[in-house]
């Protein structure tokens, strides 16, 4: 599913960052744990192709993320990748299933209104489908996040701190939706974080 | 979900700016409208006016009150010229033809035109009812005179002196309706068309009071035909009689140079030239309408300003929208396009409304202020620069959004996503 090898980034001439080699199978859940500062977040965006590697390489899905071109490498994301972040980012003007129908546009595919409804239902958010985005309470609009994350049925999803900013109750419950989504959905999970909270619920993990 | 409704959703969430931003777009382009159908209607119709006449001769004053009073009918009169003095001037080389208009009377705040046949002809005027007028006291209405008036076939009525409403009446001599004519949009609907005779007639009766008038009726022992008013055999004593003006066309392009000199020199006339007379009004008219257009560049450029501020500062807010739709798979060049979708949105919309407000606007005035009406200018018509203005308003959009849509390509998506 993931592999890397050799993968360096290069922030400026004077820092860079150099990951160890690793590898992750189909529907596999790891961690990337470390101190803040140490490329977690660098990591995930390079597995996301987010981010281009100073020089290495970065698969997924058998697909070297380096050899992609920028629009394709859009595409590649759409259709293969899902993002949550320590935040949800929602799109402000759009109520929460127009949210979802965008990702499924943005990843040209096309409009499947079962599909919103099915996601939305199993993340207990089908009563708030037509709410604005600012209505929702920071657990339903991270469990919405989740919604758009694995709406597109993509090979792998990638988790920004997606607990650090919530109570432990919030936490177990979007942890747990989270590996329960992957699980379902048939994707691999790689959550980066410092959260310790999280140690016992993933055994795999990479540390920097 | 795709990019349009994206663009349209962004727009709706920030109401006030939009209504706005779509409201300066719409003053702006309605202004343009209104000034558009305006001068380009009252264009047509000071062309449509004076084709066909070279020349107006009538009494001394001023050049451009003759055409206004001659071919357009708003103004009034500068007086009288001698029918003998007008029969002189046909004997002219340079004169090919002559329609001689006797003015002075109206009825119901429309203008009676003493005239030959050859003046509605000259507009290709054609019956709508009836027929054309053949005998002394019989009229044939324009279309407006007819619709607004009411009259029908076989009414009379009895003129007003004065071209206005509130002349007294000249009494027991009585017009009679026998036609009305279609519609042409040009100032021929706003006529009451009789022969110069009846003129004459209407007004010889009033002086019969003062004066004893010893006309001799069918001697013909000295009289000579009149090469000006069809019809008419001149006696000695009709020496005096007068006419208002004639319009005159030329034989050769060398009557230009020569009969208004010719005329203002050694006559007691005075020549005016309805092309150069019209080119001088709309040129007056032209300044203003300059000035007012200036005024509305000046609006939709606020317009396209304050498009541009509101979508660089929502773009700004929307930084993290912009990383996060670009991790969910959608390219630079959608985003971008959808930002410039934004932009073209407002003055789309502000194209529209401008265009039904600045026909509505013309239309408005028209029905409050009844005397616009009779120019014929009508806010029903399209005109092809309105599209060619519809195009300038989508540009417009555009402009003002690529540069906050460039933002699109600045997008430093890990950046922005490793911040929170």
């Amino acid at each position: 599913m993931i592999s890397i090898k050799d993968l360096i980034y290069q922030y400026n001439s004077e820092t860079r960052i150099s990951f160890p080699d690793w590898q992750l199978d189909t529907r596999g859940q790891a961690l990337i744990l470390g101190k803040s500062g140490c490329g977690k977040t660098t990591l995930l965006h390079l597995l996301g192709g987010l981010l281009q590697p100073s020089s290495g390489s970065v698969f997924i899905d058998d697909q070297d993320l380096t050899k992609l071109t920028g629009s394709e490498l859009d595409h590649f994301r759409g259709q293969h990748i899902g993002f949550v972040f320590q935040k949800p980012h929602l799109i402000k003007a759009l109520n929460v299933q127009e949210n979802l129908f965008l990702a499924q546009h943005l990843a040209g595919i096309p409009k499947d209104k079962e599909r919103v409804l099915e996601v939305l239902k199993t993340l207990d958010l089908l009563e708030k489908r037509k709410s604005k985005v600012y209505e929702l309470s920071e657990g339903q609009a991270q469990r919405a996040s989740i919604a758009r994350a694995v709406l597109n049925k993509p090979a792998l999803i990638l988790a920004d701190e997606p607990t650090s900013s919530l109570d432990d109750e919030n936490c177990a419950r979007v942890i747990e939706i989270l590996l329960d989504q992957a699980k379902s959905q048939g994707a691999a999970l790689v959550i980066a974080t410092h959260d310790q909270r999280l140690k016992n619920q993933v055994q795999s993990s990479l540390n920097l | 979900m795709n990019i349009t409704k994206l663009s349209w959703s962004y727009l709706k969430a920030k109401p006030l700016n939009t209504l706005l931003n779509v409201i300066l777009f719409t003053l702006g382009i309605a202004i343009i409208v209104v000034l558009l159908l305006f001068s380009k209607q009252l264009e047509n119709k000071l062309n449509q006016n004076t084709k066909g006449i070279d020349l107006v001769v009538g009494a001394k004053g001023s050049p451009l009150q003759i055409i206004l009073c001659s071919i357009f009918h708003i103004d009034f009169p500068t007086g009288n010229i001698l029918l003998q003095e007008a029969e002189q001037l046909t004997k002219n080389r340079q004169v090919k033809s002559v329609i001689p208009l006797a003015l002075g009377d109206s009825y119901g705040g429309y203008r009676i035109v003493g005239t030959s046949r050859d003046y509605p002809a000259l507009y290709q005027m054609e019956l709508e009812l009836g027929s054309w007028w053949t005998k002394d006291m019989e009229v044939t209405l324009g279309y407006n005179v007819a619709k607004q008036l009411g009259l029908e076939i076989g009414a009379e009525f009895e003129g007003q002196h004065g071209l206005t409403d509130d002349g007294h009446s000249h009494g027991e001599i009585l017009y009679k309706v026998v036609g009305s004519l279609k519609r042409s949009g040009s100032v021929m609907d706003n006529l009451i068309f009789t022969n110069v005779q009846s003129v004459w007639a209407v007004h010889e009766h009033e002086n019969e009071h003062e004066e004893l008038h010893s006309h001799s009726e069918g001697d013909t022992t000295n009289a000579i035909a009149s090469r000006v008013i069809p019809n008419l055999q001149l006696h000695e004593e009709d020496s005096l009689k007068e006419i208002t003006s004639l319009l005159i066309k030329y034989r050769s392009p060398m009557g230009a140079i020569q009969l208004p000199r010719y005329i203002n020199g050694n006559t007691n006339m005075q020549a005016a030239s309805p092309a150069f007379e019209a080119a001088r009004l709309f040129s007056l008219i032209g300044v203003g309408v300059e000035v007012i257009q200036g005024f509305a560049y000046i609006i939709i450029f606020i317009a396209m300003l304050s498009i541009f501020i509101a979508l660089y500062n929502s773009l700004k807010e929307r930084k993290y929208d912009l990383a996060i739709m670009r991790s969910m798979g959608a390219t630079k060049t959608k985003l971008f396009i959808s930002v410039i979708l934004e932009g073209i949105w407002i003055t789309l919309l502000g194209s529209l409304f401008g265009t039904l407000l600045g026909h509505l606007t013309i239309e408005g005035i028209n029905i409050l202020v009844p005397t616009t009406s009779e120019t014929g200018i009508t806010g029903r018509i399209f005109l092809e620069e309105e599209l060619l203005l519809l195009v300038a308003g989508l540009l417009v959009g555009l402009i003002a959004a690529v540069i906050p849509a460039i933002q699109v390509f600045r997008t430093d998506i890990s950046g922005i996503l490793a911040k929170g």
